[in-house]
Formats: structure tokens, sequence, C-alpha cells
């Protein structure tokens, strides 16, 4: 039912912004990042704003997504497009394990990726992939922000990517 | 240009739209020019070297634009879906890959003639041409930004000129924010009575 970590990754397939999203555990447990896990060094950069970055394993399963995002982008000819006209909603793409990853893509091809667990509710994930949109549109709209560059060292973008988790979760239990 | 200051007011950017006062943008507009130019002095006495200040001012100025068009483009384009632009979608897909590619840079450059344009200067482009090869030439009749400027006077020509960078760089910044790299150049079409037409050649690489 929960959302496990999210993924923001640009038009040529550069990682912007992951995050895991259990935000209560973080400070319990590896909020230290061990180096040796971090290869690509991902981690280590991005948890200087966001506190919390993608475990390696999940990392690994983003890129994945990644694959199946593309291809149902329409990248490859033959492949017919799933996008649909008047929405960036992608939808389900793949299954991870006991979770399921969906995906959304931007008129500019930036893309969001998020993985659940089972039994998500699709009309709340578009809420939060649409709140997430909004954020990033904010982020590239600041003028002292890097074009194409990695969103690390912005308090207020992770700050309302946990808020727009939050909200997810909140009314993920409401129901 | 009113996105632009949207980027301050985070609470309201959908509902209320932002405005900025027009001579307030021509003010800063031609502060941005005469910046550039200041901060590109020639090196040298020489004809020569004065040439290479303008052009290396007008690049400054084109960069500048570039950041401008990038990220308005992200805001205008946050509500757009470009039906075509995955050149794949159903039908295109079956046609020749060539023609999808061709149609949804038009669809793009269509998206910048009405919608951004409309954004930045209150009215659309007045003139579209292509050649379908990835040329294309956007005229506008009167630019807002050069419709203060004397007739007939070489230094506001040649101002002029180095103010065009500006909207080229932003035209360069949203198509490559929608993916398609680009150059673009501008022509300043001033017969004696109006100084504000100028065109806009697209040559997508």
């Amino acid at each position: 039912m929960t959302i496990l970590c999210l993924a923001i990754v640009g038009k040529n397939n550069e990682p912007l912004y992951l995050c895991d999203c259990d935000f209560d555990k973080e400070n319990k447990e590896d909020s230290a990042v061990n180096e040796d896990d971090d290869i690509f060094g991902f981690a280590s950069e991005t948890t200087k704003g966001a506190e919390s970055a993608l475990s390696l394993d999940n990392e690994f399963l983003m890129y994945a997504a990644l694959d199946y995002l593309e291809e149902a982008l329409g990248i490859h000819p033959g492949l017919p497009s799933r996008r649909q006209t008047g929405s960036h909603w992608i939808g389900y793409l793949c299954p991870m394990g006991d979770a399921k990853c969906y995906g959304y893509a931007t008129a500019t091809n930036a893309k969001f990726i998020a993985m659940a667990t089972n039994d998500v509710s699709e009309s709340k994930l578009k809420i939060l992939f649409n709140s997430l949109h909004d954020l990033y549109v904010k982020h590239t709209m600041n003028p002292f922000s890097k074009i194409g560059g990695k969103i690390v060292s912005s308090q207020k973008f992770s700050q309302g990517v946990k808020d727009a988790v939050a909200e997810y979760k909140k009314s993920i239990n409401q129901t | 240009m009113a996105p632009s200051s949207s980027k301050d007011s985070s609470s309201d950017s959908h509902s209320g739209h932002p405005q900025v006062s027009d001579p307030a943008l021509e003010f800063l507009i031609a502060e941005i020019v005469r910046y550039a130019e200041l901060s590109c002095p020639p090196e040298g006495p020489d004809e020569e070297h004065s040439i290479i200040a303008c052009e290396m001012a007008a690049a400054k100025l084109e960069r500048i634009g570039y950041s401008v068009g990038y990220r308005l483009c992200e805001r205008l384009a946050q509500t757009k879906t470009f039906g075509t632009t995955a050149g794949a979608s159903g039908n295109s897909a079956k046609k020749d890959p060539a023609a999808a590619v061709a149609a949804s840079q038009l669809e793009a450059v269509k998206f910048l003639c009405k919608e951004f344009w409309i954004e930045v200067f209150r009215k659309q482009i007045d003139k579209l041409q292509t050649n379908h090869r990835g040329v294309f030439v956007l005229k506008d009749s009167e630019l807002r930004w050069l419709t203060r400027f004397p007739n007939n006077q070489e230094n506001a020509r040649v101002t002029a000129i180095q103010l065009l960078a500006f909207p080229c760089g932003m035209l360069r910044g949203a198509l490559a924010n929608l993916g398609i790299p680009s150059v673009v150049s501008c022509d300043f079409l001033t017969d004696q009575q109006n100084m504000a037409s100028c065109s806009f050649n697209v040559k997508i690489k």
C-alpha cells in the first residue's frame, strides 16, 4: 500500500533526484551511507540536501523500471507509445518483487518513477505525481538551479517531496 | 512575460496569474543589453577588437536567453502534452519515421509561435515558414521590445540586433528543453519606418 521510493530522471536519462520514502526511519538506522555500497556516488551527494538517499538495491530496481518506462514512451520503433493525449500519466510499468513500478513523463521528457507495494491506488498516485511535477517545474524555474543538473541542495524541493509523500500516505490511510 | 515572476510567488502560480509591469521589463531588458556590453569590453583599439567584443556580448545575451527559454518552457509545457512528440503515437509509428519526427518538430515550433510567444510578447508570431526539412523561419512584424527604438539611426540598429540575441537564445533554450537541438539566428527586417520587424531562422541540427 505504501510507496517505497521515487526517482526523477531527466530527458537524457540522467538521474536528477532519487530517494527512499521511509522518511520516518531515516534517523534510526543507517543514516550514514556506507561508501562501499554507493559505487556511483549518488547517495553521498543526495544526502546533503535530502537526508534520505536511495539504497543501492532500489537504485538498480529504478533503472530497470526506467527501461520499461522508455519502452512505454515509444522510443523503440515498432512498440507503440503509451502516452495519452492530455495526460502525463504512463501508468503501471513492471513488477519488482512484491512491489510495482509506476511511471509518469512530462512533455519535456523528464521522467518520474515511483515504486509502491501492491494494491496501490492509481488515482492517488496520479495526484502525487502531479505535485512532484509541480515541484520539479518550480525547481527548474529557479534561475540559480543548474539546467539538467542533479537536484541536490534544495531544501525546499526535498521538503516538498516529503510533504507530497506524506499527503499521499495520509490519503491512502483514510480509505 | 508573466511566468518569470511566478518564480517567487510559489503559492499561486496556477490560480492567480502574476504579472510584470511592461515598462519595468523593458528597462530590465535594456539594462541587460548594457550589462552584456560592459562586461565584454574590447581588448584593443582596433575595429576588429570591437567587433569581437560585440560578438561576445551577443553570445552572452544569447546564453542568458537560453536559460530563460529553457526554464520558461518547462513551465509552459507543464499542462501540455505533445501527442506526437515521442514520434510514435499509434498512427505516426506506421508512417515513415522521418515524417513523424518532422511532425513532432513542427508541433514544437507551433507551440513556441503560439503559447510561448504569447506568454512573452502577448502576441503570436505573425508568419511561420518551413521547408519541412528542419528549417523554420519565424517572422514577427512588431516585436514588443523593439517598438521604442528610434527610426533611421545606426546605433539604434546595432543595439537592436544585439538585443535580438536574447529572444534567439530563448527560442534555442525552449527547443532544447523539448528535445530538439537547434541553431537560431535572427534577421532585422527594418524598412525606414518600422524598427520592430524581425525574423528568426531556426535550423534544427
